[in-house]
This record gives structure tokens, C-alpha cells and sequence, in this order.
């Protein structure tokens, strides 16, 4: 420790690199987008001073208010379900029936390990209202009223991408949980059997408390990649039809580069910033509540 | 211990400078193959130009493969000319072109799919070479100045286009039609209308779309639609101010793709699939028609059954409308344009490429490939029979409207696909709300 000390160049040299790395992709990016967003400016013609016009015209623009109410389904669909669910599969897995079985593991892990290019194509065919297998299914069984156009429809569409998502992200947790569980002290455990608590109750008052922390994290990272949600929507739906599953991400990318308007998709890029920003103090506050 | 910290920082240190030389030498390689050797005094040998080329071209794209296996032959021609071409999926290209084109990294040679507000912007801000000094290669009577006119920008030529393309032909099944009682496609709109509700009645999804990017129904129904009731000028009165999306010209092609719309005229998921897939589902008969641009034929041609009967139609008459069915909405396609900082070896090696892909033979490929192409060139005896079908309906089309794209600012264009998705979709946007979205985006 004392070398450390003595020696905060070797640090500094050590942090350097991925600190300047850093800095120009990341920090400066996000700086000169601010800038950018006090402009009107398609990328060729020299920019216009516009002022706080371009948020001044986000905060009218009905789109990219839906486009942050869906991220907002996004993140209630992640956090509501991938942590509960991976949570759940974790226990199963940590149980006695399947703890040798390292199959399930890699199978409800596989998801997260696929591309989600591979993802999005694969649900795009089982959603497809013609082939799909889900209407087929339904056809199947007779239940051919079911059977709709479940990207195409505007009232499900972004509820059928949440399916997805969880689909998609629930291994990764149920992996984090799992390293967790395997933490618990078992000596806990069988205390707390022989008081009486199994079941529910011994997951509800032994186990989570145990792994709060872990559990804490996980929000966290879940809200931030819902936020971020971009690359699904973008091949899945392109944010249509008619901007109903449209995201702040795609939202922003489709006003800057298809409308070519860089002012104002670096005004919706700032705004996804906050607005991000917001919501992950609100969750910090809400979960330090909680831990109390 | 101190020995030992000093030795662990140096391994360190060492190893981060060799990754340091090793990518620094990576890059110095590629900038030597970049500026292909020009004026380079040590270089004894014979000199080989590079150009890099971006570009949607690839060899088994049904729809560009012509132009890469020209490309391809134009570099076993000329060996002291080598092309490095990017391939960008054509979905990605406008974007990719236009954030390179923002950044000022354009490569040497670069592909536009077509003319319009984009390209323009492009060679305003003067990143573009004009070739007007080049023009003397191509006479007039073999290409035609007002055939590759949307290639030429305040006066000045970029580019010279490969193809010709009509945004709107009907293809339809003719075993189908014919079951349902019509051995000949109506010529008049209402007429069509009436088969559509007829089909419908019967059972069978009508027309086929596949709007998933939104440019189909601004090219293969806005566009034909409002040509018809307008004639071949609204976009540009339009644009100009002289009318508004809100008149009543626009607002009844809205109107009529709404109907169409309700009355169940489209495949359900039309907003959810791409061209491909909408293709697939007319060849398997799941439907009676389908409607995509001229370059729609090759996918059809190529995927069809043996047994499987293709008719082509031209976009009905509208009973009282300003527009004729001698008039077709149509753009002219995938012209190569040059960097405007291009020196002179590389400059003469564009123009021998160019010459070279523009030329007659090059032409004849690409009609065989199935395209029409700008220039008068005899048309090859062994062209597609069914491409060929295509011409002889489309041969009584004389004028050609510019396309939406070619005249709208992109932010118009990119609302106007969302709006056109909006009105096909149910519960969807009406067509009032359409036409005044379109209005602001134009006024801003």
C-alpha cells in the first residue's frame, strides 16, 4: 500500500491511457453534442446560432415524448421482469434438482452470449404475421381471432419488443444472481430451517436480504440498459410503424442522420442524457430508501 | 521490493509501446495503399492507382450485381488501376454517405444510388468533382443530356447514371385475376378500386406491400396517386409554395390511400416487412397484386415458379385528374461520382473507369441484367423474356415526373414515410393530421 502511496505517478501513468482514450471518445462526443444542439445545422452548411429553440421544439414534439414513454416501458419490462425472473431461474438452478446440471445454466444463458442482430431477426420470423410460429401456434389451435400482426399493430407493438428484451437480458442476471446465491452461507440456511422458515418465507426473509446488494446493482444496470435500448428496435421495427415503438435512441438517430438534422437530434441526445440521469438518482434514492 | 515494482512498470511500459508501434505500423500501411503510390520517386516499378470506391455494389445482389461484375472487369482491363471498394448495404448507404460526407472523409470514388436533395447537398458544399471536362466522352445522341440531367447540379454534371427506374409498376398474379373474372387489368382507377373490393369480397389480400423503411409507399403509391390527380409539377409548386400539403390536391391522394387502406386493400403487416418478404408473399400466391418499382422485376424473374404467370400494369387513370398513364414517376440510378480532391493520376484513372461503365457495352449488361437503361444502345437478342414483357407494357410511358426524394428536403421525406405509415396503420393518423405535419416540417 505504502508503495502506492509513494508512488501516485505509476498510478497516474497506469490511468493515463484508458483516461485519455476515454476522454476523447466519450467525454468529448457528449460535450460537443451539447454544443451542437444550440445550433440549426444539417452537417454541410455552416451552422445557425438557434438558441434554446431546438428545446424549445422538443418540448412540443409529441414524438419524442413517446419515444421516452417507451423507454420508460422499457425499463418498468426490465426491471419488473428480468430481475424477478432471473432471480427465480437462479434459485432453480442453485437448487438441488439441477445444481449438477450445467446445461440449463448454458441454455438460459445463451441469449445474452447471441447477437442481437441473430436475436432481433429470429423474433422478427417468429412474430411474422403471415409464417410466423407464434400466429402459427395460434392457427394451430384454433385460436385464429389471436392471431394478429403483433409488430405491425401499434397498441401491442412495443409491449411484444419488451418480450424480447426480457427474453434476451434475464440470463445475465440470472448468472449475477446465481454467483451470488452460491455466496450464501449455507450454515444460514440450515439455521433457518430448523426455525421453521422454508419456502417462500426463507427466500423472502434469509436469502434476499443476503444478496440485497447484488440485486441493488443489477437495477441499476437494468435501468441503463434500457435506456439505452437501441439496436433491437432499430432492425426489429425502425421505431415504426409510424414512430409507435420509437425509442430516444432511435428517435435521435433517425432525426439526425435520416432528416439530417444534427442540432436538433444532439438537442434529443442531451435530453436523453438528463432525463437519464434523473431516473438513475431517482432509483439510487428509492433503493437507499428501501435498504434502510 | 522497489526492484521488483520498478521491473513490473517497465515490462509494462515496454508493452504498451510495442502496441503502440505495432498499430502505428498498421496504419501506415494503409495510408500507403491509400495514396497509391502516386509521386513516389523511389519507386521504380510501374506505378499501380488505387481508388477506393463506396459503394452499394455487390456480386450477388440481384440488383447491383451487374454493376460490381462490370467493375470487376473493368480492373482485369486496366491492371495498373486497382479498385479497393467498400461495400455498404444499401438500407445503411444514405446515412453512411452522409455522415461521411459531413465529416469530409468521402473516398475516391463514390456511388450515388440516385440524384436528388442529398447528392445535391453534397456537391453544393463542393466536395465533389464536376466532370464536365470528361463529357466529350459521351455523345449526345448516345446519352442524352435530358436522360442524366438529375446528376447535374447548378449547371454542372458529377455523375453519369447507370439505369433508368420507374418507382411504380403492378405486378400481378394472372392465374388469380383471371379466376376472379378479369382477363384485363382496369385502365381507370375507379374500376381498380372496384377489383380490389371484389378480390377482397373473395377472400384474397389484393396487394401486396412491404413499407417496413417506409420508402415504398412514398415511391410505388403517393407517388403515382398524386401524378395522377396533379399532374407531373405539385411536389415542386408544392416546395416552391405555390400549393400546400393541406390543398386539396395533396390531401385527396391522402384521402385515397386511407380508403384503400380501410377497405382492406394491403397485407396486414405491410408496415412490418421489407420488399423481400412482401416479393415472397405475391410469388406464393398470397396475394393478387404487387406493387414496387421497375427494379421489382428482378426478385420476381429470379425467385418465381417454372408455371408461375406474371402480368405487368401501368397505375390506373383518375377519372377528372390532371395526370395521364403516358406519364410514370421515375428516377435514373447508380451513378459513380468523383471526390473533388482527387490528383491527377487518380483523376485519370477515374475518367478511364468511368468511360469504361458507362459505356455501350457496359449498358448492354446491365439491360441484360434486366434495367432500363438512359442511353440509346441496341438492345441485347439474349435479354430476359419477362424483363423484356416489362418494357413492351411500359413502352407507351413517354414522360417521367421527378420522384418525392429527388425535390423534398430529407426532414420533409422522412415525415412523409412516417406519415404514409401512420395512415396504413390501424388506428393510425388521419389524413388531415398528415397533411399538417408535412406543412410544418416544410416550413421549418
Amino acid at each position: 500500500m505504502q508503495m502506492f502511496l509513494r508512488h501516485k505517478w505509476i498510478i497516474a501513468a497506469g490511468l493515463i491511457p484508458a483516461l485519455v482514450i476515454y476522454t476523447m471518445f466519450s467525454i468529448y462526443p457528449i460535450l460537443s453534442s451539447v454544443y451542437y444542439s444550440f445550433f440549426k445545422w444539417d452537417g454541410f452548411s455552416p451552422k445557425q446560432w438557434h438558441g434554446l429553440q431546438n428545446y424549445v421544439n422538443l418540448i412540443g414534439d409529441g414524438v419524442f415524448w413517446q419515444s421516452i414513454r417507451n423507454n420508460l416501458y422499457f425499463v418498468l419490462f426490465s426491471v419488473l421482469g428480468e430481475i424477478p425472473l432471473g432471480l427465480y431461474l437462479a434459485m432453480m438452478l442453485n437448487g438441488k434438482l439441477f445444481r449438477r446440471d450445467g446445461i440449463f445454466r448454458t441454455v438460459f444463458f445463451m441469449p445474452v452470449v447471441i447477437s442481437t442482430i441473430v436475436v432481433s431477426l429470429i423474433w422478427n420470423m417468429f412474430y411474422n404475421y403471415q409464417f410466423g410460429l407464434v400466429n402459427t401456434a395460434l392457427r394451430a389451435v384454433g385460436l385464429d381471432h389471436w392471431a394478429q400482426n403483433w409488430l405491425g399493430n401499434p397498441a401491442i407493438a412495443i409491449f411484444v419488443l419488451c418480450i424480447v428484451v426480457v427474453w434476451q437480458y434475464t440470463g445475465l442476471y440470472m448468472v449475477i444472481f446465481l454467483a451470488a446465491l452460491q455466496n450464501v452461507p449455507s450454515e444460514v440456511l440450515e439455521a433457518a430451517e430448523l426455525d421453521g422458515a422454508v419456502g417462500i418465507k426463507r427466500t423472502w426473509h434469509i436469502v434476499v436480504p443476503i444478496i440485497a446488494d447484488t440485486i441493488f446493482a443489477s437495477v441499476v444496470l437494468c435501468i441503463s440498459g434500457a435506456l439505452r435500448a437501441f439496436d433491437l428496435i432499430f432492425i426489429m421495427t425502425n421505431g415504426g410503424p409510424s414512430h409507435s415503438t420509437e425509442v430516444g435512441a432511435t428517435y435521435m438517430f433517425s432525426q439526425t442522420f435520416s432528416s439530417m438534422k444534427y442540432g436538433y437530434g444532439s438537442a434529443i441526445s442531451t435530453a436523453i442524457i438528463i432525463i437519464s440521469f434523473g431516473l438513475i438518482i431517482i432509483s439510487q434514492f428509492i433503493l437507499r430508501t428501501l435498504k434502510r | 521490493m522497489k526492484m521488483k515494482w520498478a521491473k513490473t512498470f517497465w515490462v509494462y511500459l515496454l508493452v504498451t509501446a510495442m502496441i503502440g508501434v505495432l498499430s502505428a505500423c498498421g496504419q501506415s500501411d494503409n495510408t500507403n495503399t491509400a495514396s497509391g503510390n502516386t509521386g513516389n520517386a523511389g519507386n521504380t516499378e510501374q506505378k499501380q492507382v488505387v481508388l477506393s470506391f463506396m459503394t452499394t455494389w455487390s456480386e450477388s445482389d440481384p440488383f447491383t450485381g451487374v454493376y460490381y461484375k462490370n467493375a470487376m472487369a473493368f480492373e482485369k482491363a486496366n491492371p495498373d488501376i486497382k479498385l479497393d471498394i467498400e461495400t455498404i448495404p444499401y438500407n445503411d448507404y444514405p446515412v453512411k454517405l452522409n455522415t461521411t460526407a459531413a465529416g469530409g472523409n468521402l473516398p475516391d470514388l463514390i456511388l450515388m444510388i440516385g440524384g436528388g436533395s442529398m447528392f445535391e447537398q453534397i456537391a453544393r458544399s463542393g466536395a465533389l468533382m464536376p466532370i464536365d471536362d470528361m463529357m466529350g466522352n459521351w455523345k449526345e445522341d448516345f446519352l442524352p443530356s435530358s436522360k442524366i440531367k438529375e446528376f447535374n447540379v447548378d449547371g454542372k454534371q458529377y455523375g453519369i447514371p447507370g439505369e433508368v427506374s420507374y418507382t411504380t409498376v403492378i405486378y400481378y398474379n394472372k392465374k388469380i385475376l383471371k379466376d376472379a373474372g378479369y382477363t384485363e387489368f382496369p385502365t381507370t382507377y375507379e374500376a381498380f378500386k372496384a377489383m380490389v373490393k371484389d378480390l377482397k369480397a373473395k377472400n384474397i389480400t389484393p396487394i401486396s406491400y412491404g413499407n417496413k423503411t417506409g420508402s415504398v409507399l412514398l415511391a410505388s403509391l403517393l407517388s403515382p396517386l398524386n401524378e395522377r390527380i396533379s399532374g407531373p409539377d405539385l411536389y415542386a409548386k408544392i416546395k416552391s409554395g405555390e400549393q400546400k400539403f393541406t390543398d386539396p390536391d395533396f390531401m385527396n391522394a391522402l384521402k385515397d390511400i386511407k380508403e384503400l387502406s380501410d377497405m382492406g386493400a394491403f397485407n396486414v403487416d405491410l408496415n412490418s416487412i421489407d420488399n423481400v418478404q412482401a416479393t415472397n408473399l405475391f410469388l406464393s400466391g398470397k396475394s393478387a397484386m404487387y406493387i414496387d418499382g421497375s427494379w421489382g422485376a428482378k426478385q420476381i424473374s429470379k425467385d418465381k415458379a417454372a408455371d408461375f404467370e406474371v402480368g405487368f400494369a401501368v397505375f390506373p387513370q383518375i377519372e377528372g385528374g390532371k395526370g395521364s398513364m403516358s406519364t410514370m414517376p421515375g428516377a435514373t440510378n447508380q451513378g459513380v461520382v468523383l471526390n473533388a480532391k482527387l490528383d491527377d493520376a487518380k483523376k485519370a484513372a477515374a475518367e478511364k473507369f468511368l468511360q469504361f461503365m458507362y459505356s455501350e457495352e457496359s449498358y448492354q449488361n446491365i439491360m441484360r441484367a434486366g434495367n432500363m437503361v438512359p442511353a440509346n444502345v441496341t438492345a441485347p437478342t439474349d435479354i430476359d423474356p419477362l424483363f423484356k414483357e416489362m418494357t413492351g407494357v411500359l413502352a407507351g410511358v413517354k414522360g417521367i415526373t421527378p420522384v418525392y426524394d429527388i425535390v423534398m428536403p430529407a426532414t420533409v421525406v422522412t415525415a412523409t414515410k412516417n406519415g404514409l405509415q401512420g395512415l396504413t396503420t390501424p388506428g393510425g393518423s388521419t389524413p388531415e393530421a398528415v397533411a399538417e405535419d408535412l406543412q410544418k416540417e416544410l416550413g421549418q
